[in-house]
């Protein structure tokens, strides 16, 4: 085999190699995405019932 | 044979099909008195009250607290797979929700009632609201590590931001944790902290061939430079060639 013919299979083989590397590193990374209604209830104060409740029976 | 003869006998007695209409309905009614008198339904299944009849009577709405009276939207995003050495961004926010509507809503006696107006103190009003979140994983590198504190504005978003870079290949998994704190703008009042959210986040630290995202692309740049020399002829020439003429052009050093 000669010179050349070696060193073309080389630089193929490092340039396939190479483009695997420059994909890999460059490809956009995939993102989740979450989205949950949080209704108006969730956000209010909470009702003190328990205590209400305790008076109601004393 | 019997049979045959009493049908014989009745044949020419022929019910007028109005009696035989009227004797349906006396029937119909019947039965569906007697299904009135059964006993109520103790397992709390849905009723459809009739305008009038079945309505208790009105009591007044007890006193509502204050609410934020707008519907939100918690919307989270992070990257599933992060190549080691890579920052990126794990994205939080809380928005108003356009889509969603309310329905005010009574409840008298154990009966829900739609469409009546309540009043409900508005709580940004009455109290400041500051939303809290925090980020929390083992194991990979992010920022802030603290809690980030943002006051909830009538309409408007929060959003939240976390920069995440893993140094090592792994599986991580992480609690993104949101609190709203309620600071009352009088004194007499107590500030109240309540969890709203916990969101459990996946990330995935991946490598290639050992090496990071960094690494890889640097590699893959001059790995493509000297592949693209050696395998094409003509430029691998070329290259010899202006290197050949660059030592030429330098005159050699005489001692």
């Amino acid at each position: 085999m000669s010179t050349r013919r070696i060193r073309r299979l080389l630089g193929v083989l490092i340039l396939l190699l190479s483009a695997a590397m420059l994909l890999w590193g460059l490809w956009p990374v995939g993102y989740e995405s979450l989205s949950i209604p949080v209704p108006p209830e969730s956000l209010q104060l909470p009702t003190p019932t328990t205590l209400l409740l305790a008076w109601s029976v004393v | 044979m019997v049979s045959s003869v009493i049908a014989s006998d009745l044949l020419p007695m022929r019910i007028p099909s109005q009696m035989l209409l009227i004797l349906l309905m006396a029937a119909a009614l019947l039965i569906s008195g007697c299904s009135g008198a059964q006993p109520p339904d103790t397992q709390g299944s849905q009723r459809t009250p009739t305008a009038g009849s079945l309505l208790p009577p009105v009591t007044p709405a007890p006193t509502a607290m204050p609410a934020i009276q707008e519907p939100r939207l918690l919307s989270l995003e992070w990257p599933a797979r992060l190549r080691v050495g890579d920052s990126d961004t794990i994205r939080l926010t809380l928005e108003v929700d356009e889509s969603g509507s309310i329905t005010p809503t009574a409840l008298i006696e154990g009966h829900e009632t739609r469409g009546e107006r309540v009043f409900i103190p508005n709580l940004y009003d009455t109290h400041t609201v500051m939303v809290e979140a925090r980020l929390d994983i083992a194991g990979l590198t992010y920022t802030p590590t603290s809690e980030v504190i943002e006051s909830l504005l009538p309409g408007q978003s929060v959003k939240f931001f976390w920069s995440v870079k893993p140094q090592d290949v792994g599986r991580y998994r992480g609690t993104i944790w949101l609190h709203l704190h309620y600071l009352p703008k009088t004194l007499d009042a107590q500030e109240v902290r309540l969890a709203l959210s916990a969101q459990l986040v996946e990330i995935e630290a991946v490598n290639f061939l050992g090496l990071g995202g960094g690494a890889a692309r640097i590699t893959g740049w001059l790995g493509t430079a000297l592949g693209s020399i050696l395998s094409l002829d003509k430029l691998f020439d070329l290259a010899v060639g202006l290197f050949k003429r660059q030592r030429r052009k330098t005159p050699p050093q005489t001692g």
